[in-house]
C-alpha cells in the first residue's frame, strides 16, 4: 500500500500563487472554486514584523472529519491515501455538512459561473470547466490522475522554489519519509488529531 | 482528462520575464489544452510560474484585439468610432505618415516604443525593431529602462567598474552573504529564487533593503525597512563603518582600484606625471610620487590617506576624499536620514564586511529616485571595498553568448545619435545609451513643447505607454496632440484612445524566435497559430520595412534568412534546432573571476577594467569634468519631506511602490482571469497606526492624493485599503501597472486618469536625477482618505 502526501517547507514559500493557477490549469476548476488557496500571516509590528506563506489544501486526513459529516457517504478513503469524493453520490442542495467540518476550510461547492470564457468555441476551457458539476463538493485530488502515470500534482511540479515535496510515506526511502523522519515536519494543526498527510516545515 | 499519450506535445519556452522557462505545451486536435514547465530542461525542471500557466487562457480570450482597425472620429472624442480595417490599409497608412513625417520635420520627428519583456512577443524582437528605426533614421528609440534596469547595466556602473555591456552575474551558490536591495527577486526572477534559498538553506546571511516588507525580505536574516529614497545613506554609513574600523581589503584598493591616485586640491582632477603619461600615486616607501601606467612596480607601497605636495601642488589619494566623504556619515547620522537604528547599520556592516565572499544585488527600487545615480554608485562600491569584487560568490559582470547582431547601428549616422532626445537633454554619455531616449518624459515634452524638437509620430508595439511612466496625464495628452499614432498589443490599452491605427498583436505563443537560452539554442516555434487577425510583432516589423523600401536590409522577408544570421555565430541553422525538441545544448561559457588581472597577450600587463583609469573607478574624473560629483555624495531624494517640505505639509505621507509578485509583468495580465485571482484588486498598503485616526479598515475603499511641484493637485487614485505592519507608519504602498479589466470576474477597467487605480496618475515628473535623469517618483508626497 501507497499512503501518498505532501510536505510543505513554510520557510521556501513566498506566496507566488504558482501552485494555485497549476492546480487550475491541471483540474480546470471552476471560477469560484480553488482547491488550493495562500494565507498569509503577518506577526508584530514595523520594524519587528514577519510574514509567512502557508498554501492550505486538501490535508488527506487519516480521520476524514468530512467523511464523517458525509449523509450519503460520498467520501471515502481512496487508492493511495488519498481521500476521494464520490460525484455521483454528493447530494446536498442547502447546506453541505462536509464543507463545515473541514477545519481547513478546503472543500468547495461548485456553484456561480460555469466556465471562465463561456463563449469561446476555440478554447477546450469551455467543456473541461463545465464537467465540474454543479452542487457537487470538490477538493484537491492530490493530482491522483497524474500520480498513477508517475508524475507529482501539479502543484508540485510547478512550484518555482521547491517549497513542496511529494512522496509516498509507507516508503521509508521516499524523500518524503526521509524528511518526516529528519524531525522538523509537523501537522499544522496537531490538537485535532486528524493523522494528515499533508505537512509542513515551520519556520 | 485524456492520458497524455493521446496529445501532441510542443516544446517552447515562456517569454514572459528573464527567467526564459523551459515549457511544454500539450494539444489536442490543433487546440491547447496546457503548458507545463518542461521536467527535463535544465532551466526550470518542471517548474512554472502563474504567468506561464496561465498561457491557454493569455491565447483564447476573449477580448484581444481581433484585427486591424482606424478612428473614425476625432482624437479627444469619448468614442474614437473604431472600424476595421485590412493588415494592408494599417500597413499602408503607416508608412504614409512615417514617410510624410520624416520628409516634413526630418526621421528624429517620429519617435519609436517598445514595452518590456512578456510584452507580444517579449524583447526578443526589438533588436529587429530597432534595426527599422535605424535605418528609417530616428535616434529616439524608447523603452522601460528608465524605469527598471539601468541601475544594472547603462549608466554610471560602466563608469565606475568599467562593466559596459556587461551584466552583473551573482554565483548564489557561492555566495555567503548577500544583500539585495530593491529587488523582489523571490518573485521577479523565479529561476534565481531557488538560488536565493538554498544559499540561505546551506547558511548563507540574506540582507534585505527595501521600505517595504517584500516575499523577499519576509525571507531575510534581517530586513532593512528604511524611509524610501535614502538608501545612498545606508550604503554610506556602511562605508563609514568599513573605512573607520578598517574593514576594507587596502591590498585590493592599492593594485586594482584608483583609490591611490593623487587629486589635486585646486581643481579636483587626477595629477598626471610630467611627461602627460601615467597618474600619480605618493610611494610611502621612497616618500616621493611615482607614476602608475596604470599598474606600479611591487616595490612600491602607494599612501591611500593623507595630504601631499608635488611641484608645489596639493594633492591626495582618491581614498582620502572617500574616507573625508564618508567621515560624517556615521550609523548615528544615518539613523535620522533612514529611520534604520545605527546599532542595526553597524550590524549589518559587520555582517558584510566579515562574511566572504559577500555580494550585493538589486533592481528597480533604485531606480525610482532623483539619488538613483549615486546609490547605485555607493552600493556597487560596498563588494568593490571589502575585496569581493569579481571573486566567485562576490559582485562580478559577465560576458554572454551572443547572437549575431541585427541591430544594424551602422545605419544609423552619428549625427543622428547626438540629436537625440537625451543627448540634447545634457544626459549624454554617462547616462544612457544614446539612441534610448531615456526617461519618457522628454518625449512628451518635446510633443507638447516642440523642443528641443517637434516629435509628431509615434509607433508603439507592445508597450502600455500611456500608463507606464510617470504622470500619465502628461503622456496622455501628448499622444494626443501627435500627428499620427499607431498602437499593437493584445487587448485595448487606455491610450489606444488616442492612436489613429490600432494592431492586433499575435502572444509570443503564437510567435516564432530563435534565442540563446543557456543551455539550449532553440527556435521557438508558434505553439498554436495567431488567433483572428494578429500578427506577431516581427511580422509587423518585416511588412513595414518591405513596404519603406528596406526589403533588401531586412533579408528580403524571409525570417528564416534572419534568424540564420542570429544563429552565424553558433555555427548552426533553424533547422538544426528544429531537429531536436529543446534545440541545441551548448555549454554556456564558464564564470571567469579576477578578470581584470589576466595579463594582455601584446602588453604582458593586466588587463584591468574599461575605464579612464584602467582600474575600478572609487573617484570618478569623468563624472567630475562633466559637472557633476566626483564621489557618491549623499543628496536628499527629490521630492521627500527634508528636500521639499512645503509639499509634505498638505501631502504628509511618502508614497512608494509595494513589490512586483510573480503574477504580473508590470502593467500585463489583469485582464487574464486565472492570474486576477491571485490578486483581484490593487491595495493600498497602510500601516494600522496610520489608518486608525483616519477611520480606515482592512479593505475600505480609499483616496489617494498627491500634488504636483507647484503644490496643485495632480491627481488622485481610488484603491482598497490593507493594513500591514510591512511598512512604516509614514509610508504608503501603492501597486504599479493597474488600470486593466478583467469582463470574465465582472470586473470593469477603470481608466487610467483620474480616480482610476494608476499610480502613475500620481506623480510629477519634474524631479530628476542630475545624472541620469530617472525621476523621483520612490518617496513621493501623498495623502489618503476614507472614500
Amino acid at each position: 500500500m501507497a499512503r501518498y502526501g505532501l510536505i510543505i517547507d513554510i520557510s521556501r514559500c513566498t506566496g507566488c500563487y504558482a501552485c494555485v493557477v497549476a492546480c487550475k490549469s491541471e483540474n480546470s476548476t471552476r471560477p469560484d472554486v480553488s482547491w488550493i488557496r495562500i494565507q498569509e500571516d503577518e506577526e508584530g509590528e514595523y520594524p519587528q514584523v514577519s510574514r509567512r506563506y502557508v498554501p492550505l489544501l486538501c490535508m488527506q486526513c487519516g480521520e476524514m472529519p468530512c467523511a464523517q459529516a458525509c449523509p450519503s457517504e460520498a467520501i471515502r478513503m481512496g487508492a493511495g491515501g488519498i481521500v476521494h469524493i464520490e460525484p455521483d453520490k454528493c447530494f446536498c442542495h442547502e447546506a453541505h455538512p462536509c464543507v463545515e467540518a473541514c477545519p481547513f476550510e478546503v472543500l468547495q461547492v461548485n456553484q456561480g459561473k460555469k466556465s471562465y470564457f463561456p463563449d469561446d468555441p476555440a478554447s477546450l476551457e469551455k467543456e473541461a470547466c463545465e464537467a465540474h458539476r454543479d452542487g457537487v463538493v470538490e477538493k484537491c485530488t492530490l493530482c491522483s490522475h497524474r500520480i498513477v502515470t508517475g508524475q507529482a500534482p501539479a502543484c508540485v511540479q510547478a512550484c518555482p522554489t521547491r517549497a513542496m515535496i511529494f512522496g509516498d510515506r509507507d516508503d521509508p526511502n521516499s524523500a518524503l519519509s526521509q524528511l518526516i523522519a529528519g524531525g522538523r515536519v509537523r501537522d499544522l494543526r496537531p490538537e485535532l488529531k486528524l493523522n494528515p498527510s499533508v505537512l509542513y516545515v515551520q519556520t | 482528462m485524456a492520458e497524455k499519450n493521446d496529445l501532441e506535445k510542443i516544446y517552447t519556452y515562456c517569454i514572459h520575464c528573464a527567467a526564459l522557462c523551459g515549457v511544454v505545451a500539450y494539444l489536442r486536435n490543433g487546440r491547447l489544452v496546457k503548458v507545463e514547465g518542461d521536467p527535463d530542461s535544465l532551466r526550470n525542471a518542471g517548474t512554472l510560474c502563474p504567468k506561464g500557466l496561465a498561457a491557454i487562457q493569455e491565447i483564447y480570450h476573449p477580448e484581444r484585439l481581433k484585427y486591424p482597425m482606424k478612428r473614425t472620429n476625432p482624437k479627444g472624442d469619448d468614442d474614437p468610432g473604431w472600424v476595421r480595417i485590412t493588415w494592408d490599409e494599417a500597413l499602408d497608412t503607416i508608412v504614409t505618415h512615417m514617410q510624410a513625417i520624416k520628409k516634413r520635420y526630418g526621421p528624429e520627428a517620429f519617435f519609436f516604443q517598445k514595452g518590456s519583456t512578456g510584452g507580444s512577443s517579449g524583447s526578443e524582437w526589438y533588436s529587429f525593431f530597432n534595426r527599422l528605426v535605424n535605418i528609417y533614421g530616428s535616434p529616439n528609440f524608447g523603452g522601460t529602462g528608465h524605469i527598471c534596469c539601468y541601475t544594472r547595466s547603462c549608466p554610471g556602473l560602466p563608469l565606475t567598474l568599467g562593466t559596459r555591456r556587461k551584466q552583473p552575474v551573482i554565483v548564489y551558490e557561492k555566495s555567503d552573504c548577500i544583500m539585495i536591495v530593491g529587488f523582489n527577486i523571490l518573485h521577479t526572477r523565479p529561476n534565481v529564487a531557488r538560488k536565493v534559498l538554498d544559499a540561505k538553506a546551506r547558511g548563507a546571511k540574506l540582507i534585505v533593503v527595501d521600505p517595504l516588507l517584500s516575499p523577499t525580505a519576509s525571507k531575510a536574516d534581517i530586513w532593512l525597512g528604511l524611509r524610501p529614497g535614502t538608501d545612498l545613506a545606508l550604503f554610506l554609513a556602511m562605508h563609514q563603518v568599513i573605512v573607520q574600523e578598517a574593514l576594507y581589503d587596502a591590498d585590493f584598493l592599492r593594485d586594482w582600484t584608483n583609490a591611490p591616485f593623487l587629486v589635486r586640491d585646486d581643481n579636483g582632477l587626477f595629477l598626471r606625471a610630467a611627461d602627460g603619461k601615467g597618474y600619480l600615486v605618493w610611494d610611502e616607501e621612497t616618500g616621493a610620487p611615482v607614476a602608475a601606467d596604470p599598474w606600479l612596480p611591487s616595490a612600491v607601497k602607494p599612501a591611500l590617506r593623507g595630504s601631499y605636495r608635488v611641484n608645489n601642488t596639493g594633492c591626495r589619494p582618491a581614498w582620502q576624499l572617500f574616507c573625508d566623504l564618508v567621515e560624517p556619515c556615521t550609523p548615528g547620522w544615518a539613523q535620522k536620514i533612514t529611520w534604520v537604528p545605527e546599532d542595526r547599520i553597524r550590524e549589518v556592516t559587520h555582517l558584510f564586511a566579515a562574511t566572504k565572499p559577500a555580494s550585493v544585488d538589486w533592481y528597480n527600487g533604485l531606480m525610482r529616485n532623483s539619488n538613483t545615480f549615486y546609490t547605485a554608485v555607493a552600493l556597487a562600491l560596498l563588494p568593490v571595498v571589502t575585496g569581493n569584487w569579481d571573486v566567485p560568490g562576490g559582485l562580478t559582470y559577465g560576458d554572454r553568448f551572443k547572437l549575431g547582431d541585427v541591430k544594424g547601428d551602422h545605419f544609423l549616422p552619428r549625427d543622428w545619435v547626438e540629436k537625440s532626445l537625451v543627448a540634447m537633454t545634457g544626459l549624454n554619455v554617462t547616462a544612457y545609451n544614446k539612441q534610448q531616449v531615456g526617461p519618457m518624459s522628454l518625449v512628451s515634452e518635446a510633443i507638447l513643447t516642440d523642443k528641443p524638437y517637434p516629435i509628431k509620430g509615434m509607433l508603439s508595439l507592445a508597450s502600455g505607454v500611456g500608463t507606464s511612466n510617470p504622470n500619465s496625464k502628461k503622456m496622455t495628452e501628448a499622444i494626443r496632440r501627435l500627428d499620427f499614432c499607431a498602437m499593437g498589443d493584445f487587448w485595448k490599452t487606455p491610450a489606444m484612445d488616442m492612436a489613429d491605427i490600432v494592431l492586433p498583436c499575435a502572444t509570443p505563443w503564437e510567435s516564432e524566435y530563435v534565442n540563446y537560452n543557456p543551455p539550449y539554442l532553440m527556435h521557438r516555434r508558434p505553439i498554436v497559430p495567431p488567433r483572428h487577425e494578429s500578427w506577431p510583432d516581427l511580422k509587423i516589423i518585416f511588412e513595414l520595412a518591405r513596404r519603406l523600401g528596406y526589403g533588401e536590409m531586412f533579408w528580403d522577408g524571409d525570417m528564416q534568412k534572419a534568424f540564420n544570421h542570429l544563429l552565424h555565430p553558433f555555427g548552426v541553422s533553424v533547422d538544426d534546432l528544429d531537429a531536436q525538441p529543446r534545440g541545441v545544448y551548448i555549454s554556456p561559457p564558464q564564470p571567469q573571476y579576477r578578470k581584470y588581472a589576466q595579463k594582455d597577450k601584446q602588453t604582458g600587463k593586466p588587463k584591468g577594467v574599461d575605464t579612464p583609469t584602467g582600474r575600478i573607478e572609487i573617484y570618478s574624473e569623468t563624472l567630475k569634468t562633466l559637472g557633476h560629483d566626483p564621489l557618491p555624495h549623499w543628496r536628499e531624494p527629490e521630492p521627500g519631506p527634508f528636500s521639499t517640505p512645503e509639499l509634505f505639509r498638505e501631502f504628509p505621507f511618502m508614497l512608494s511602490f509595494t513589490p512586483r509578485p510573480m503574477h504580473w509583468i508590470h502593467g500585463q495580465f489583469r485582464i487574464v482571469p486565472w492570474l486576477r485571482q491571485c490578486q483581484p484588486a490593487p491595495l493600498a498598503w497602510v500601516n494600522p497606526r496610520t489608518a486608525a485616526p483616519l477611520g480606515i479598515q482592512e479593505g475600505d475603499p480609499i483616496v489617494v492624493e498627491t500634488p504636483r511641484r507647484d503644490g496643485t493637485l495632480q491627481g488622485y487614485i481610488r484603491i482598497k485599503a490593507h493594513l500591514t505592519e510591512a511598512l512604516h507608519p509614514q509610508a504608503i504602498g501603492i501597486p504599479y501597472g493597474w488600470w486593466q479589466g478583467c469582463e470574465a470576474l465582472g470586473l470593469t477597467e477603470c481608466g487610467s486618469l483620474d480616480g482610476s487605480t494608476n499610480v502613475n496618475d500620481l506623480i510629477d515628473d519634474y524631479f530628476r536625477d542630475p545624472v541620469s535623469g530617472t525621476i523621483g517618483m520612490g518617496s513621493y508626497p501623498c495623502r489618503i482618505r476614507k472614500e
